[in-house]
């Protein structure tokens, strides 16, 4: 199965110097999630990982072979990238968006092959589109519109997904769906998915592999039941937090600590039970 | 000298040509410039679109449109006339997009503004040269008026033209504030509670006002509108409480040069100040795009 | 809503789908462009009726119809719609590379540069004949569309740079050229006015076949690559991720485009200009007509197009017989207004 991996690598935006010497192996057929505080440089590395950021030093490697070395078509059909906020034109429909996922396989005179049909058919039935299939994409809710945009991603038949924060801007039932989504191609179909997201607790309870990043740098990876801790929080968020189980998932729950709205600390905070009487 | 011209003064050719000509002249270049600065700044907020300008969206080509309309079928010949044709077309012009622009379900969108504002000047421009074609004699006579020109203007006239823009540009000052928040975005803008169908409607008259007496008083002057907006924000940044001064300073600046320009490259004769306008805003306006383009 | 026609060759091993509303409307447009061709052949000083047209067309009836008909009026109406097409496409294409509905080639600056060339040949050169004028204007849209590009490129190009630095050089054009006609002898600036407004009068078979050829270079090209356009309007972020080589894409877009407009502006004049309706709003009929800027737009702007010419050839000859008013100064009339009633009764925009 294909590898994913950055080495040494080195990433400037306009000027500033934002990852430097970074090292990263994503676990293949896993769900893998990047967190971290607004600017800790995880959009960055995730758009270094697809190719849309050409690294000052280091490589990104595909199999082996730096993926800069390798033709955009190349990477295409093994890499695909949901961006944050992505903009269509209007008018379109999801059919035709899911369709255009379907570009790395073209060729000059073969638009629309047999496979291309299947795989959009395909695409659109895994993300439960096929009834909204022909409707324009802006006359969808925010939800529909996320998961039409990952059923391109799913035509593009790719054996890596990477998406940019695709729960930011969604309701809570949307995102839900989203991930649920989500998880449901990696388990079934054997994707690798990364993703930068936002919530901490999504990514606990969704990622079989955790990234956090602060300041360019991996401060550390892992499972979540592993890696997050209530120091690891106050390190890559700057946030006192209490670790709890989290009563759905089994998978570790940051409750946020603030100035304000706190009952008083229980004795039995430091085993992590929930509902227990005082 | 110049101030003694006005102050003491002694019926001397130096003294006379300081009042009725160069004063006037600078004073009508600096008018018109800082007009349709904040003209093509409010529209370009308006329409969210950094192509937008009075030009584009109709008011020139309306007036001019008007202008040679009025000479081809009457015959008019003084200057004075064509003023208030100019207007009157810039006027219309601007309404009718504007409707045309609001018109259907949603109300006015940028898009809509836009499209109507090309459409509509697309259509005066193209009646307005099969005119010309179909008539030299008002060719003749226009010609020099089309290119843009901001002498031959005596004070008077200007001073009738003048309270519309000054109403103009204080307006449009005092709307700064709302402008920004307006180009932020209608959602957004409405969220902040702006009622947005009223300050559009202001705006669009503020910029009928402020384009249509700069195109009355001194033709169409096409560049200004669309690039001073440009330089202005990316001195100033995107609150318009200061990008308006700043595009109303620069527009100024930007007409007098040119004008200085077009009156002594080809001494004694003379180039339209459009003309000029635009061989110097454009490459300095290029020069910009190149550093880095700020969409609103 | 979506119909598609997929058509799939074994043997060449070709494929590709079409929309069906597209093929219909291209279908509609295409039989009303016909239609009044036919009628534009028949009118003028010598009036022929439609079915004596058709049979002039076909080789048999009168003599004289004949010869007035295949040598006189034929070429000038099917060099309008050449002309129309490959306006209305070039625009297609600007449009989406720069994601604004403001582009179109006569504002970003590409027919400005071909007016230029000819007109500071008409009013400056007194003693050139007519017949340099096409290859004039066709190298200054060239010179033009490169010097643009070149100062576009920082690292790469992006689609608003590109617009904005073409108007800028347009506005450049645009000056000299308001300058020259300031300036020149009125004779020569009547001369140069007259070739301003476009016009397709006078048009031989020679300049057809020209355009035909050059059209039917660069038209299949603008169809193949429309793919790439489809992607490039997803951003460019996405179609990176997509496998889109953005530059190249880009660049190639560019130049069809700009042949595309400067083929037409050499034989028929810069039709529209300077504000432009061919090219500005052709694409836009074409997508309040299909409902979406997706796809098949480039065929049936290059159908409307084609047809508003035509139809304003027409009108132009109409209005004021004998006087002719060129068929640019019509277009924008023509086309104007019925944009504008697209826009009233569109309901998504």
């Amino acid at each position: 199965m294909a590898t994913l991996r950055a080495e040494a690598l080195s990433l400037a935006y306009e000027k500033t110097m934002v990852i430097d010497g970074l090292q990263l192996a994503i676990p293949t057929g896993r769900i893998t999630a990047l967190v971290g505080r607004n600017g800790s440089g995880k959009s960055t590395l995730l758009r270094a990982l697809a190719r849309l950021l050409k690294p000052q030093g280091g490589a990104v490697f595909l199999d082996n072979v730096s993926i800069f070395t390798m033709s955009t078509r190349e990477v295409a059909r093994q890499l695909g990238i949901l961006p944050q906020s992505p903009s269509a034109p209007e008018g379109v429909t999801v059919r035709e968006l899911v369709a255009q996922g379907r570009y790395p396989h073209q060729r000059w005179l073969q638009r629309w092959s047999k496979d291309d049909e299947e795989m959009v058919e395909r695409a659109l039935v895994a993300t439960s589109m096929t009834g909204l299939a022909d409707r324009p994409l802006e006359t969808l809710s925010g939800g529909q519109r996320q998961k039409a945009w990952i059923a391109m991603a799913l035509a593009q038949e790719t054996a890596f997904m990477l998406l940019d924060e695709p729960t930011t801007f969604l309701d809570i039932a949307h995102q839900m769906e989203v991930l649920d989504l989500l998880y449901d191609l990696n388990a079934g179909e054997g994707r690798t998915v990364v993703m930068v997201l936002h919530d901490l607790n999504q990514a606990s309870r969704y990622a079989h592999h955790l990234v956090a990043l602060r300041e360019g740098c991996v401060v550390a990876e892992g499972t979540p039941a592993e890696i997050v801790t209530e120091d690891l929080v106050r390190r890559v968020f700057g946030i006192e937090c209490r670790i709890v189980v989290d009563p759905v998932a089994g998978t570790p729950l940051c409750v946020p600590v603030g100035r304000h709205g706190t009952v008083e600390r229980s004795d039995d905070h430091a085993a992590g039970l929930v509902g227990m009487k005082r | 000298m110049v101030v003694a011209a006005f102050t003491a003064f002694d019926g001397s050719p130096e003294h006379l040509i300081v009042r009725t000509v160069r004063v006037p002249r600078a004073l009508v270049g600096m008018s018109v410039g800082a007009c349709l600065g904040v003209a093509g700044a409010i529209m370009q907020a308006l329409t969210r679109n950094p192509l937008a300008s009075p030009g584009i969206l109709g008011i020139n080509a309306g007036a001019a449109f008007m202008v040679v309309g009025v000479i081809f079928l009457f015959g008019v010949g003084s200057l004075n006339v064509y003023i208030w044709f100019a207007f009157l077309g810039a006027g219309i012009t601007a309404i009718v997009v504007y409707v045309l622009g609001s018109a259907g379900r949603r109300g006015m969108t940028p898009l809509k503004l836009t499209l109507a504002g090309a459409a509509l000047t697309a259509f005066c421009s193209s009646l307005m040269q099969g005119i010309l074609v179909l008539n030299e004699q008002t060719l003749d006579q226009i010609r020099f008026w089309l290119g843009g020109a901001v002498s031959g203007r005596d004070l008077g006239l200007f001073l009738q033209v003048l309270p519309y823009m000054v109403v103009g540009l204080v307006s449009a000052f005092l709307l700064g504030k709302q402008i920004t928040t307006l180009s932020l975005g209608e959602e957004i803008a409405k969220g902040l509670g702006q009622s947005t169908g009223w300050v559009k409607g202001i705006a669009v008259t503020i910029v009928v006002l402020l384009a249509g007496s700069s195109v009355a008083i001194a033709g169409p002057i096409s560049f200004v509108g669309l690039a001073v907006p440009h330089i202005a924000r990316s001195l100033a940044g995107t609150d318009y409480r200061w990008v308006l001064p700043y595009a109303a300073i620069l527009g100024a600046i930007l007409l007098l040069v040119a004008d200085l320009g077009a009156r002594f490259i080809i001494y004694p004769s003379e180039i339209p100040v459009g003309v000029m306008t635009a061989l110097i805003g454009a490459p300095f306006f290029i020069y910009l795009i190149r550093r880095g383009v700020r969409q609103l | 809503m979506n119909r598609w026609l997929v058509i799939r060759l074994r043997q060449p091993g070709l494929s590709f789908r079409l929309d069906l509303r597209a093929v219909a409307i291209i279908a509609i447009l295409g039989l009303l462009t016909a239609g009044v061709m036919v009628i534009n052949i028949g009118l003028g000083e010598y009036p022929i009726s439609p079915p004596d047209v058709i049979r002039a067309l076909l080789g048999t009836g009168d003599e004289t119809q004949r010869f007035v008909v295949q040598t006189l009026r034929v070429p000038r109406t099917l060099v309008a719609f050449l002309v129309g097409g490959g306006l209305a496409v070039s625009g297609t294409i600007l449009q989406g590379l720069a994601r604004n509905p403001l582009a179109a080639p006569e504002i970003i600056g590409i027919t400005a540069g071909a007016n230029l060339a000819a007109v500071m040949v008409v009013v400056f050169i007194t003693s050139i004949s007519i017949t340099i004028l096409p290859f004039a204007a066709f190298a200054g849209a060239i010179a033009v569309a490169a010097v643009i590009y070149i100062l576009a490129w920082k690292q790469g190009s992006t689609g608003s740079r590109l617009v904005l630095i073409g108007i800028g050089i347009g506005a450049i054009a645009h000056a000299v050229v308001t300058l020259a006609l300031a300036e020149g002898d009125i004779y020569q600036v009547t001369k140069a006015l007259t070739w301003m407004t476009g016009s397709v009068y006078g048009k031989t078979w020679e300049e057809f076949w020209l355009l035909l050829v050059w059209l039917a270079i660069f038209t299949p090209m603008a169809f193949l690559l429309s793919g790439q356009l489809n992607v490039l309007r997803l951003g460019d972020d996405v179609a990176r991720g997509l496998g889109s080589r953005i530059e190249w894409e880009r660049g190639l877009l560019l130049l069809t485009s700009v042949a595309l407009t400067a083929g037409p502006v050499a034989v028929a004049g810069p039709i529209g200009y300077p504000f432009g309706f061919v090219g500005l709003m052709a694409p836009h009929i074409a997508v309040r007509l299909t409902g979406s800027a997706h796809s098949g737009t480039l065929a049936v702007a290059a159908m409307a197009g084609g047809l508003i010419l035509v139809l304003s050839d027409l009108v132009g000859r109409v209005l004021f017989a004998p006087v002719e008013i060129p068929c640019g100064a019509i277009a924008a009339a023509v086309g104007a207004p019925y944009l504008i009633y697209l826009l009233y009764r569109s309901r998504n925009v």
